[in-house]
């Protein structure tokens, strides 16, 4: 057996052989390790990788479901028809303005917040913890208190824009406006959360090179931009990411807020699948718009890999 | 340090001018709770009702089954959590500590499936492998389709690979059974990393509405965040009782908050290391 043996773990018959027979070079290891993982395995089986999968295959086929009798495989037909489809394409539009949106505004607050708390102020630790707060309440307690405070006629928000002197808005009412509110709302739930990564990754970072940048005379304007923003590179491009993830995913904020109205103006894409597979019982069509939006999110994530990789290894 | 006054200033006026923005909600949702049916209409709206109005609290917990809504929530969140205490460590300890066939491909597999694959694309599939099972309108299928996570494996592997090879060893060479290692010497040894793991699979699944939506229909089986909506939809009109249910939702989600506080951070920072 021994000059059979190539590698660590030998070769193909030999590796099936210690599979089968669970004897591998390190005793029970792979008897042990398949038994611990059994469950685990067909956990992950069962509600993620076949899921994944009947997803792709439920988009090809018409009909309620892949499973049900009478499905008829149209190819990438079901494809065809949601391109198509103007309450589809309006839905990737808001969703693209509200990622957009919502990511863009409150990284950049969360990076100024997480700066100025990152000095030594009095009451720093509760403020932190104030600020980070709205993102560990359920979402549907958030809208529900921001559908009040949005209200036209009698919410805070528009008490406050008359005593201001400004014009009361429809907020959430009007189809200019709605999907500008939803922003606003997303990013005070979530602006917390990116605050603390970006606290931790400042923490990171090495008093001697701040010195070393005051030394050589930088203000400190100057030793943010060429000490602090360089190397919190890897912080921004998790919260980047995660933050896209989070609001592709949006679903409590139009159920609750809007029900996607005024005029479609809020039906994020998510929200816009749910309807269609379980109010209007259209599957294939619905499987094929979250596999599109998951191709289009994974496409966006690969660039920004890409993109970021080249610009931290300055 | 900040030693100009001016800036000093301004970074306490913005820092606080923030914090009172990210309280507001909150009070508003307790004052609202706590306003007469006509005070809730006032404007400007009553940041203090005149009168306060604790009774709100008696009438909206018997105007809908919430106690029901609270026990489904509990047994939910709760057992999901227990499950992702036991199951997460197991699947990150082998992981971390045996070689065997296949190992890093399926770890990778494992991971990547459940952090870069968004729910929305599981949803519609899920849904009909859960009613296959019969399990809709059940706490099976509120439960079964959530007891693991690729995030809190992978935390649990990180914890444990620095953990030294002597401990396993040496109860091994004691005769210790190899699931007993795990439950006696290693389990123990994962304290901090299960609190984090623990808090924020109860928080979230305390949370959870679009997963619950789908698959409950029997007003009985519902959770909270369900019971809420559609007791909104009945007092649509009735903020102040509508933010009296938000408050029976909020205050457990609060209250574990504020004595568990440095572990969200932590949890945090440990996701942040990932990336």
């Amino acid at each position: 057996m021994r000059q059979v043996e190539k590698g660590k773990f030998g070769s193909l018959p030999i590796r099936i052989y210690r599979v089968l027979t669970g004897r591998s070079i390190h005793g029970r290891d792979n008897v042990v390790a398949y038994t611990f993982l059994s469950i685990p395995l067909i956990y992950f089986s069962l509600f993620f990788f076949l899921p994944i999968s009947m997803d792709f295959l439920g988009s090809l086929y018409e009909g309620p479901s892949l499973i049900s009798e009478g499905a008829k495989f149209i190819g990438l037909g079901n494809y065809a028809k949601i391109l198509r489809d103007q309450t589809f394409l309006s839905s990737l539009r808001a969703t693209f303005f509200f990622m957009l949106g919502t990511t863009g505004v409150s990284v950049a607050l969360a990076l100024f917040l997480a700066v100025l708390l990152n000095e030594k102020l009095m009451f720093r630790g509760i403020m932190r913890s104030i600020i980070f707060f709205p993102f560990m309440t359920s979402l549907v307690i958030i809208a529900l208190i921001w559908s009040v405070i949005y209200d036209a006629d009698v919410g805070l928000l528009n008490w406050l824009f008359i005593k201001v002197g400004l014009p009361p808005q429809g907020w959430i009412s009007d189809p200019n406006t709605a999907l500008i509110s939803m922003v606003i709302m997303s990013i005070w739930w979530e602006t917390g959360y990116n605050m603390v990564i970006f606290l931790a990754g400042l923490q990171g970072i090495p008093q001697e090179y701040y010195d070393a940048a005051s030394v050589d005379g930088a203000n400190a304007l100057q030793s943010f931009r060429y000490v602090t923003l360089p190397l919190l590179a890897p912080a921004t491009f998790f919260v980047v990411i995660i933050s896209f993830f989070n609001s592709c995913q949006a679903f409590i904020q139009p159920y609750v807020l809007t029900q996607g109205g005024p005029s479609q103006a809020t039906n994020l894409a998510v929200f816009n699948i749910y309807n269609v597979a379980f109010l209007h019982l259209r599957l294939g069509e619905a499987s094929a718009m979250a596999f599109f939006i998951f191709l289009i999110v994974l496409l966006v994530t690969a660039t920004l890999f890409r993109f970021w990789r080249t610009e931290v290894e300055y | 340090m900040i030693r100009n006054p001016a800036v000093k200033l301004f970074v306490y006026g913005f820092l606080a001018v923030t914090c009172f923005v990210m309280i507001i909600p909150f009070v508003y949702m307790v004052s609202l709770s706590l306003c007469s049916d006509s005070e809730i209409f006032h404007f400007p709206p009553p940041l203090v009702p005149e009168k306060l109005m604790f009774s709100n609290a008696i009438r909206a917990w018997g105007s809908a089954p919430f106690f029901r809504y609270f026990i489904n929530t509990v047994i939910v969140a709760g057992s999901i959590t227990v499950l992702h205490l036991f199951f997460d460590p197991l699947a990150g300890y082998t992981f971390a500590k045996f070689r065997f066939f296949g190992r890093d491909k399926l770890f990778m597999l494992i991971i990547s499936t459940s952090l870069m694959i968004p729910f929305f694309v599981r949803m519609i599939p899920l849904y009909i492998i859960v009613s296959r099972l019969g399990w809709t309108d059940t706490y099976f299928g509120l439960i079964i389709p959530f007891i693991m996570h690729g995030y809190g494996i992978f935390l649990m592997r990180q914890f444990i690979m620095p953990i030294p090879n002597d401990y396993i060893d040496s109860a091994r060479i004691d005769g210790c059974t190899e699931f007993g290692i795990f439950l006696r010497i290693i389990l123990p040894m994962c304290k901090p990393a299960l609190i984090t793991d623990g808090l924020f699979t109860f928080i979230y699944n305390w949370n959870a509405f679009l997963w619950p939506l789908i698959v409950i229909n029997s007003p009985n089986m519902r959770t909270l965040t369900l019971g809420l909506l559609v007791f909104r939809q009945e007092h649509f009109i009735q903020w102040n009782l509508m933010a009296v249910g938000a408050l029976f939702l909020f205050l457990p989600a609060f209250m574990v908050f504020l004595v568990a506080q440095r572990y969200f951070v932590r949890g945090v920072v440990m996701s942040g290391l990932k990336g």
